[in-house]
């Protein structure tokens, strides 16, 4: 029996007549330009790194050239025809080391969310179910957590060769303990559910209660928190550099370009001033992203902040 | 309430032993092995000898940590391996211009950032509300020492109102001090506010929609008296916090500013010793900066108290 077509009415079925357009029809975007409409700011975040991500990628075919190749004879030159963004003091092209560098700098940012997601997952979920551990493992935190991460990152590399991976490690460690505390609070909250207490009553096995009924709604605070973290490392990488604590003087990332212009910045300001302009846009759209993200995922939490 | 404080401030201990633990096991848990690293590529072997006893990597971690631990307590942090001098003694030179710092900004951001968040919660939506939030948007972007260079290049090259670089002792006036730490303060608050007001907005959003500020607005009370009296007293608790959270970002962001304007604090110390490796100067900061930390906190705690009295512990 077909309900759906009109013309087969049935016996005792009254057809209702077509409803005239009373209300204006909601005009529905959809496409790329309805999400535009819909998450301005995740949009503009998304369309920011993913600029910085093109150029990261396809620096070497951007009109760049070798960005560690020394030419005293042309150092300092203002930024122009030959140096789009100007030389530095050794004569290298600030324009190509600007580009290569959205590389390392992109690169510790993505490495350490990734990384200190992982890591803080891990540690808040076991510490969040299983009450032994927890006392100690979020006592260990708070410890971390005193430290000032710069200064930690600091003492780090102190201790360590200067190479981008034991940046990436140093961040890491200063920033995984907010993921694990967030996780944690989130879990501890999540076992309190009815559909918690009714998948441990059926006889679910912790693990799986772990990975099926709480992993996956630990997903959306952990993504922003995720985008957040990458901000921060990618500033945290750029001080490190600036005072000579991080990534190696010769690798071309923004804080060690903008560390090479601090001795000249009151004559040649453009030195500091492009990688500045880059890391800080960056920084920026992940920022958005991050925003945006939080708003897409908690629409109570947007009217808020 | 004697007894609820007594009570908190013991609590510190553990928290501090914990803080000491961890800052001392950072020598332990670096990869590859510190005392070659702090020797340099050019060392001999005997030097990297004399660096592992002198950090003590040639004996049991739990022993030297005992030792380690009954010296901080008598308020021994270790000798420069570069100068020989106690790091207390460093440190004591070199803290006042940073103190100073800290403080100028941390004043600095609360009077600038919670009236900006009271005034953007009051007209939330508006263009002023928008303009401030997208200004914290982009405190949260520029790493301090670039805010700082534009400051200085702006406002001591270009106009030439401000000293570009230096600290004056504030025994030598009130002025010539202050006059020195405007643009770094600026520099080091910036994220700062834009943490403080973001926070200040969020929470006087929910307390602005709560029924006794309809009763307040009903009885004829002044805007004002509303939004600073009735709204911000009891969106002060998550406020405070933020503050002593927050101060995590001035200590280190107070490094990195002192570098740009020339400051001759705990930052220019910290940036000798890595350039020289000279690590039990830089355990003895972040050891100093961490406790101060967690007394900034205790504090925050204590002022809940006086804030909320339905908090107790």
């Amino acid at each position: 029996m077909n309900l759906h077509t009109h013309d087969a009415a049935q016996p005792g079925f009254a057809i209702a007549a077509e409803l005239p357009d009373i209300l204006p029809p909601v005009r529905e975007r959809r496409g790329v330009w309805g999400f535009v409409w819909r998450h301005p700011t995740l949009s503009i975040g998304l369309a920011i790194l993913g600029v910085m991500l093109l150029i990261a990628i396809f620096a070497p075919w951007l009109g760049t050239v070798d960005p560690t190749a020394l030419a005293p004879v042309k150092r300092t030159r203002e930024p122009g025809a030959e140096f789009w963004f100007g030389s530095d003091a050794y004569g290298r092209d600030i324009y190509s080391r600007v580009l290569y560098g959205a590389r390392i700098s992109l690169g510790v940012g993505f490495s350490v969310a990734i990384l200190a997601s992982a890591l803080g997952l891990v540690i808040g979920l076991v510490s969040g179910y299983l009450r032994r551990v927890d006392g100690i493992v979020m006592r260990v935190m708070d410890g971390v957590m005193s430290v000032p991460p710069i200064l930690l990152a600091i003492s780090l590399m102190a201790l360590t060769r200067a190479s981008v991976q034991n940046v990436i490690l140093a961040i890491t460690i200063a920033e995984f303990p907010r993921v694990a505390r967030l996780v944690r609070g989130v879990v501890l909250s999540l076992r309190e559910q009815p559909y918690v207490e009714a998948a441990i009553t059926a006889g679910t096995s912790t693990p799986r209660i772990i990975v099926r009924h709480i992993l996956p709604n630990t997903m959306a605070p952990l993504c922003v928190q995720a985008t957040y973290i990458c901000g921060s490392a990618m500033i945290i990488e750029s001080i490190l550099s600036f005072i000579g604590a991080g990534t190696p003087p010769t690798t071309p990332s923004w804080g060690n370009i903008m560390a090479d212009g601090r001795t000249l910045w009151q004559v040649k300001p453009y030195i500091i001033f492009f990688p500045a302009i880059f890391l800080s846009l960056s920084v920026l759209g992940i920022n958005l992203l991050g925003d945006g993200l939080r708003d897409a995922l908690d629409p109570r939490m947007a009217k808020r902040l | 309430m004697l007894g609820y404080i007594v009570r908190r401030v013991l609590a510190t201990i553990p928290v501090m032993a914990i803080v000491a633990l961890f800052v001392f096991s950072l020598l332990y848990i670096a990869p590859g092995d510190p005392a070659v690293v702090i020797a340099g590529d050019q060392a001999s072997l005997e030097d990297i000898e004399r660096i592992r006893k002198g950090l003590g990597l040639d004996r049991p971690f739990l022993v030297r940590f005992a030792e380690w631990s009954l010296h901080v307590v008598r308020g021994d942090l270790g000798k420069s391996m570069f100068t020989g001098l106690p790091v207390t003694e460093l440190i004591g030179q070199r803290i006042e211009p940073t103190l100073s710092l800290m403080v100028v900004t941390l004043i600095l951001a609360v009077v600038v950032a919670v009236p900006m968040g009271v005034v953007a919660a009051w007209r939330a939506g508006s263009w002023l509300d928008r303009g401030f939030m997208a200004f914290a948007v982009a405190g949260f972007s520029v790493p301090v020492f670039v805010v700082g260079y534009l400051l200085a290049y702006v406002f001591a090259l270009e106009l030439d109102w401000l000293p570009v670089q230096g600290y004056t002792p504030l025994s030598r006036g009130l002025w010539p001090w202050l006059e020195n730490l405007i643009l770094p303060s600026i520099a080091l608050g910036f994220v700062y506010i834009a943490l403080i007001a973001r926070i200040t907005r969020a929470t006087m959003l929910e307390v602005l929609s709560q029924d006794y500020i309809r009763t307040a607005r009903a009885k004829g009370l002044g805007e004002r008296a509303i939004l600073f009296l009735h709204a911000l007293k009891n969106a002060a608790v998550p406020i405070v916090t933020v503050i002593g959270i927050g101060v995590a970002l001035l200590i280190g962001g107070a490094v990195v500013t002192e570098s740009v304007f020339a400051i001759p604090g705990l930052g220019r110390l910290t940036i000798d010793a890595i350039v020289r490796r000279d690590y039990p100067v830089i355990q003895g900061i972040v050891l100093m900066f961490s406790f101060v930390y967690v007394l900034v906190n205790l504090m925050v705690d204590l002022i809940y108290t006086a804030l909320d009295p339905r908090i107790r512990y």
